[in-house]
């Protein structure tokens, strides 16, 4: 028998004054409906990580090809237009409609790449989900372990927040510290330096390098 | 006499040491890039170190790249930015790029948007696209040089029409909007189109929009859904919405045709 019902039954044979029942069936609600999206939750970074790793391992196509494969799953599955915002703080509300289009564009290059850059591409990676808990009202924290070989394991913790368009990642912290915080901090300081353009420039500028080349000299 | 012998054992030092060069040169970053391609990143640093002391631009290049990202070796900037002004120095294109970025970024160097300039000048010199464009940001905000909204244009067009999406992408907006250039709805929509066929996300969602308007293009839901679609496939959120506003007013039996082309589309190769 599911909880609620339990409770349910429980309200029409028991002497409880009304007003406790009702917060014991709303608490039972709660947990139920949190159980679950904690499960789901799991579930969605455990996917993604196989997902991410069947691409970024096979054999074929260029790195470089299945390095954008991966990072287009990254974009479908960050809240990218959440984290972009946050991590501007109050100076996105003072940016011109044009430095917040041009920003929020180069802030996905941005992130895709520095989380492909921290999190894959290694030969026999393996992510395995060790836990999960609750944050806040709406998120769990899905943390996980990246093995991999001839290097030690990475500690993933990844901040899942569930929207009208399914999970979206919206933090991880790495080795314990907030991927989202650190940018925040280092975006901070490049606008007082240079102000928002400056800060564009830099973005456009990290994500303008290129990568390797099979070329020769 | 003395000054004669000491000369041409200068003469055959200079030699050696070019034909040393010519052989750094000639040697083969391959083994490395297939190591980097199957994600054996410490052997790709292994292989390509050796002939990055050697001076092999392409191997110093790659060798830079390994130590910006962190792979094979611990990450470090400032050991980036030595290996791409080594290559760089040697004329490298690709090296150059990065140098005049990591200079634009102040990462592992202390920003200097002049030196960056002349870095981009130089493989600009050489038609190299990317920094073309990226030049033509600079003048276009002002960084290392005065604002020039005409000469930003004019290096737009250039990387434009030598195949960077991202020039191209621009060179629309400034079509669009009448910005540096005469207002022009249908070069805006041509330009969108060549970089969206490449595969960018943004030029395909602008493109999308210019169907749905008939702005430059014949106005047409279909190619507008189909477009939008690319792009929101990508994870472009603006994109996504545009989608589903777009979905409630077609048919389904046109969705579903749209569906099955986006699922086929293949980005053009970029040339660089």
């Amino acid at each position: 028998m599911p909880p609620s019902q339990w409770f349910e039954m429980h309200v029409y044979t028991s002497y409880l004054r009304p007003s406790l029942i009702v917060i014991a069936l709303a608490v039972s609600l709660v947990l139920a409906g949190q159980a679950k999206a904690q499960t789901n939750a799991s579930q969605f970074i455990g996917q993604l990580g196989q997902q991410a790793i069947t691409i970024l391992q096979s054999t074929s196509g260029s790195l470089e090809q299945r390095e954008q494969n991966f990072r287009q799953i990254l974009a479908q599955n960050f809240d990218v237009a959440f984290i972009g915002r946050f991590v501007l703080g109050r100076s996105w509300r003072v940016a011109t409609p044009e430095q917040q289009t041009d920003y929020l564009a180069l802030f996905e290059d941005f992130l895709v790449l520095t989380y492909s850059r921290r999190l894959g591409g290694y030969t026999g990676e393996r992510l395995a989900v060790v836990d999960e808990r609750a944050a806040g009202d709406r998120d769990t924290v899905v943390r996980t372990q990246i093995d991999r070989p001839g290097g030690p394991p990475i500690n993933a913790d990844w901040r899942v927040r569930a929207t009208e368009t399914g999970f979206k990642i919206i933090d991880v912290e790495v080795a314990g510290v907030s991927m989202a915080l650190t940018q925040r901090s280092e975006f901070a300081s490049v606008i007082g330096r240079n102000g928002m353009n400056g800060l564009i420039e830099v973005l456009r500028a990290r994500s303008s390098k290129l990568s390797a080349t099979a070329a020769r000299s | 006499m003395r000054m004669f012998g000491r000369l041409i054992s200068l003469a055959t030092t200079i030699v050696g040491a070019a034909s040393l060069l010519g052989a750094a040169a000639m040697a083969d970053v391959t083994p490395g890039w297939e190591a980097y391609q199957r994600g054996d990143f410490a052997k790709a640093v292994e292989l390509w170190r050796p002939l990055a002391d050697s001076g092999d631009s392409s191997a110093q290049y790659n060798l830079g790249i390994m130590y910006d990202q962190g792979r094979g070796v611990g990450q470090d900037a400032t050991e980036a930015v030595r290996w791409w002004r080594a290559a760089a120095e040697g004329g490298y294109a690709p090296a150059i790029h990065n140098l005049a970025n990591s200079l634009i970024a102040g990462d592992g160097v202390a920003q200097d948007y002049a030196e960056a300039v002349r870095w981009l000048e130089r493989a600009a010199d050489q038609g190299f696209a990317r920094s073309v464009y990226t030049l033509g940001k600079m003048y276009s905000y002002g960084l290392g040089v005065a604002t020039d909204g005409g000469k930003a244009v004019a290096l737009f067009e250039q990387a434009a029409s030598l195949g960077n999406p991202r020039a191209q992408y621009n060179l629309a907006r400034s079509y669009r909007d009448g910005e540096g250039v005469p207002k022009d709805l249908e070069r805006a929509a041509q330009w969108y189109e060549r970089a969206a066929q490449q595969g960018d996300a943004a030029a395909q969602a602008a493109l999308g929009q210019r169907y749905a308007l008939g702005e430059g293009v014949r106005q047409d839901q279909e190619k507008a859904l189909y477009w939008t679609s690319l792009a929101a496939a990508q994870g472009l959120a603006r994109a996504v919405e545009a989608r589903k506003a777009l979905v409630q007013t077609l048919e389904a039996r046109i969705v579903d045709r749209v569906d099955r082309s986006v699922s086929g589309f293949r980005p053009t190769l970029p040339t660089q």
